[in-house]
């Protein structure tokens, strides 16, 4: 419908305003990060701040994230690739069951996923409290769900016509996988991968309650506010921290370019 | 086939022949056994490491604990609905916790969607400028609420942006204290931040004979949009209410960062039965019902579907 100038210049308007609230806490940190205080309007810049961060325990922590992210987005991906396949290509009873069944930890409260996670682990297992690869296994459940989506929907763009011509000409199930199919929706696994990633590596919650005994960057920042509170050091340790993880995540996508050809077209 | 005399011929005997169980079982295995083979990671991951928890997590929500050797609160494996009923006696603060969190989360979220409903319809139907920038920017909160977390303690403290603003439109005279207040956390839940996207595509089904239809007729663009489009876009608006709805109620690093520590949410009182009191059963009792509330509403959700599938 077509609508009055007025109407349209305010929506407009309306909308742009909703995309700056959201862009905005970057810009926050930015500025923060340059100031001496954390008065607004600006009084003192100064980047005495930078100076006082502790970078080497910092960065110790940061890698202990980045090692989160990098194995919990392996294993994620080695478990929902075949599966997102199979939803995806195969006919069997409890297909549309199994599919809404992989939604749950989506809606799953992390806070009673952790707690639970945690009470067993104190009762029974009390030793492997904090141990990386459980860490790693209990914060990639919950990208499960994005992942297989993810996965599913690139999987449903691509025809199936390469596949069965391939498997025509007489290649075997798996070389048809790893030389056509994969290669077609390489720019969907990629974007699970890199949203699998983030939300590991930045996951405060469950490393938290399961006491991780190598901490990730997300909870050293949060001890230090309970030092120090909010100060200048917290916003350039979280822009940092953004920077390296988005910066990962686009680096991604620049060495896998050519596979995103025409993909968000 | 059948015969005249009601005999089978020789292709309607080989149909009608029963089959081996052995070759039946060989069927199914050529047929489903490489599905199941691609489908076991993933099943054995979500038994092992989501379902057993949750299961052991309502099994120790009916234990009760007992203290050891004057030193140590043991779990005692004996059935009681204990826990259940301190939860909802009035004498503790659980019961008006978790009425709290639903109220917020219920609020926020009916505030975030409307709120987003005019912004996702101007996404969907026009060429708004800065396009791909409102785009763009409404996809950031994919990448962890951490980012957010932290900026929004800086702009809300008492010299920040949000303090100068309202003080320089005359609104307020001295700072509010938003900070270690539940208002904070109560506002940014109602800022549209997924919700608009996923609105935006519900509507973008819409047809817009529809609309136009509505509008020849003599109705205006407010009257087309509440009594055309949103009926028509009902089940994504529906959709985007139960995510923002379930993810409210399970609100959990957004009131510990900016409530502080000793906040109303249930998810802050789970937590405070699990480390600091030690009281597992307790705190399995308490994440029993946070998930019977979340998974209700997605019940809910699921129903508003199915009554949109068959109309």
């Amino acid at each position: 419908m077509r609508l009055p100038r007025w109407l349209f210049v305010t929506l407009n308007i309306y909308a742009l305003m909703l995309a700056v609230i959201m862009i905005w806490p970057f810009l926050q940190m930015v500025l923060t990060s340059v100031t001496s205080d954390v008065v607004f309007p600006p009084r003192y810049f100064s980047l005495t701040g930078w100076a006082n961060v502790h970078w080497d325990s910092y960065f110790r922590t940061m890698l202990v994230s980045l090692r989160i992210g990098f194995w919990a987005t392996v294993l994620v991906i080695a478990i929902c690739l075949p599966a997102a396949y199979a939803i995806e290509r195969r006919r069997f009873r409890g297909r549309s069951a199994l599919g809404a069944l992989i939604f749950v930890p989506a809606i799953f409260p992390t806070i009673t996923y952790g707690i639970a996670i945690g009470v067993y682990l104190a009762l029974y297992a009390i030793e492997l409290k904090g141990s990386f690869p459980l860490v790693i296994l209990a914060t990639a459940t919950w990208t499960i769900p994005l992942v297989v989506r993810t996965i599913q929907g690139s999987l449903a763009t691509t025809d199936v016509v390469y596949e069965e011509a391939a498997l025509v000409m007489g290649a075997n199930p798996i070389h048809t996988f790893f030389r056509v199919t994969l290669p077609l929706i390489a720019p969907g696994v990629i974007t699970a991968g890199a949203i699998a990633f983030t939300s590991a590596a930045t996951n405060f919650t469950v490393p938290w309650l399961m006491g991780s005994v190598e901490k990730p960057v997300v909870i050293f920042i949060w001890e230090d506010i309970g030092k120090l509170g909010f100060t200048p050091q917290t916003a350039i340790q979280v822009l940092v921290m953004q920077i390296v993880i988005l910066g990962i995540v686009q680096t991604l996508f620049v060495v896998f370019r050519k596979q995103f050809r025409g993909a968000f077209a | 086939m059948r015969l005249h005399d009601g005999t089978l011929d020789r292709a309607g005997a080989e149909i009608a022949r029963p089959i081996p169980l052995s070759e039946r079982v060989g069927q199914w295995r050529r047929r489903y056994a490489s599905t199941l083979l691609l489908l076991t990671p993933l099943l054995a991951y979500m038994i092992l490491v989501f379902a057993v928890p949750i299961a052991l997590q309502v099994m120790f929500g009916f234990f009760s604990r007992e203290l050891y050797k004057d030193v140590v609160w043991k779990v005692v494996p004996n059935f009681t609905l204990e826990n259940f009923a301190m939860i909802f006696s009035p004498e503790n603060t659980y019961l008006s916790s978790l009425l709290w969190t639903i109220g917020v989360a219920l609020l926020t979220s009916a505030v975030s969607i409307t709120l987003s409903l005019p912004a996702a319809y101007f996404l969907a139907r026009y060429n708004p400028r800065g396009k791909s920038f409102i785009e763009v920017s409404f996809l950031l909160p994919i990448f962890g609420d951490v980012f957010t977390l932290f900026a929004l303690a800086f702009a809300f403290s008492s010299k920040g942006p949000i303090n100068w603003f309202l003080m320089g439109i005359g609104l307020i005279q001295e700072p509010i204290q938003f900070v270690g207040s539940p208002l904070v956390v109560i506002i940014w839940m109602s800022v549209p931040t997924l919700s608009v996207l996923l609105i935006r595509s519900a509507m973008a089904g819409v047809d817009v004979l529809y609309e136009e239809a509505a509008q020849t007729m003599g109705a205006t663009s407010l009257q087309t949009f509440i009594r055309v489009t949103i009926p028509l876009a009902k089940r994504g608006i529906m959709g985007a209410l139960v995510l923002s709805v379930s993810a409210g109620v399970g609100a959990f690093t957004l009131p510990l960062f900016l409530a502080g520590p000793y906040n109303n949410w249930l998810s802050n009182k789970i937590l405070r039965e699990y480390t600091p009191f030690g009281n597992f059963p307790m705190a399995s009792a308490l994440g029993v019902m946070l998930t019977a509330v979340s998974f209700l509403f997605l019940f809910l959700y699921l129903r508003t579907q199915e009554a949109g599938e068959k109309s």
